[in-house]
């Protein structure tokens, strides 16, 4: 590895700022805001970019934006918009078992009836953000489990059931969209 | 039989590619036989393709690039030099006319290669087009690639597996010109090229690794190597890259 910062950040930082700039927007849901936790991250990234020494930039990237994002929704007391409620863990999975076949729904038959893929954006958006994160993080930046583990700090078991109840109250409100 | 807190976590863990080869098969066969996991899993699925096809904003700004450069004190970002791109040009000539010692090296040894393919893949990210040649189009794509390069590399739609062909390019690897593919899952670019071997081998296992945080897949087929490359997991991308491998 080129032991020039420059060329370092270049390697390592450029190549993944799209999907920083993604990530962060689907968490501060405000493009400016993006850019400036981006930037503070780049930052961040960049001074510590000589104590880098994994294989994964993407990955580390991204744990470094998540982080200042965090920090930045606090500053702003905007965490304080998630309920803490929805953040329990122990809550059990529920799946409706009654009226299975007449209900049966494919959400993306649903969504593409509806010509509304923006609906879809806009449920993501509005998930608390502990599950948005992970389901972001999986659905449409690709994680696999372990690195969003790494990423978030959460166990392994808390990511899966987490990603499982995001996915759970997309498909319920996609369904009730519906009806 | 109702359905417990981990068959759910299991089933989602599933349809993600996340679990080993035995309880894998295992829920498999659970979908199978169980009414309600069907459901679910067929919720579950189109959920994620629906998710996996929302347009997301891939866009860096320039303006926010250059306000970023200025505060890291770094200067303008990299792009390839002219005379890269020159030498690029002048290589498929090379090509064409038969650059016989640079092939003769290419052939030797086909994954030493996979570091300058690498660049090409970070090259093609980094500016503002990935491929020379944009379409979804394989009878586009296919005879663009005519006239350019001696070899007729194999161009496969992959739509349904959820891999959308955005165009081809050509890399030059070793002095000579590669055909590479770009395919795209979600937002992650896969960059796949297609090499020409000495002899003609069995079809291979698929191979993984990764360099620098990016999953490289290889595989060889006939008289032709394959190298995809691309920030997916490396788990998708082994299932595209059966998936291209098994098309034929």
């Amino acid at each position: 590895m080129n032991p020039d910062p420059t060329a370092r950040f270049n390697t390592l930082v450029a190549p993944h700022l799209a999907d920083a700039l993604a990530f962060a927007r689907w968490i501060t849901r405000d493009r400016a805001d993006a850019e400036d936790v981006v930037q503070e991250a780049c930052v961040r990234a960049f001074r510590s970019i000589d104590r880098f020494s994994g294989s994964n930039a993407k990955a580390w990237l991204l744990t470094i934006v998540r982080n200042t994002a965090f920090t930045w929704l606090s500053d702003k007391r905007r965490l304080s918009l998630v309920s803490l409620d929805d953040l329990s863990d122990q809550e059990r999975l529920e799946v409706e078992q009654g009226e299975a076949c007449e209900r049966d729904i494919s959400p993306e038959a649903t969504i593409i009836a509806l010509g509304d893929a923006a609906l879809l954006e806009k449920l993501v958006s509005e998930l608390p953000i502990g599950f948005r994160e992970v389901l972001v993080l999986r659905d449409i930046q690709g994680l696999e489990y372990r690195e969003i583990s790494g990423v978030t700090g959460l166990p392994l078991g808390t990511v899966m059931s987490r990603l499982a109840r995001a996915r759970q109250k997309l498909i319920t409100q996609i369904r009730q969209e519906r009806s | 039989m109702p359905l417990t807190h981990d068959d759910v976590l299991l089933l989602h863990a599933y349809l993600d590619g996340e679990l080993d080869l035995a309880t894998s098969l295992n829920m498999e066969r659970r979908i199978r036989e169980d009414p309600v996991l069907q459901r679910v899993a067929r919720e579950v699925k189109g959920l994620k393709l629906a998710l996996s096809r929302m347009h997301t904003d891939r866009e860096v700004a320039d303006a926010f690039l250059s306000r970023l450069e200025r505060k890291l004190g770094i200067g303008r970002r990299w792009s390839p030099p002219q005379w890269m791109l020159l030498a690029a040009s002048l290589m498929i000539v090379a090509g064409i006319s038969g650059s016989l010692t640079s092939i003769a090296v290419l052939q030797r040894e086909p994954l030493s290669s996979s570091t300058q393919l690498l660049d090409g893949h970070l090259r093609s990210l980094m500016s503002s087009h990935q491929t020379d040649v944009s379409s979804s189009d394989r009878h586009t794509v296919k005879p663009w690639f005519n006239g350019r390069i001696t070899q007729a590399p194999r161009v496969v739609d992959l739509t349904d597996q959820g891999f959308e062909l955005l165009g081809a390019r050509i890399d030059v690897i070793a002095g000579t010109p590669v055909p590479t593919l770009v395919y795209r899952r979600r937002q992650h670019v896969i960059s796949l090229s297609e090499m020409l071997l000495d002899n003609a081998t069995e079809k291979g296992e698929i191979q993984q690794r990764n360099e620098h945080g990016y999953n490289i897949v290889t595989w060889t087929e006939g008289q032709r190597s394959f190298v995809a490359i691309s920030d997916l997991n490396s788990t998708e991308l082994v299932s595209f890259a059966q998936s291209f491998r098994d098309s034929s």
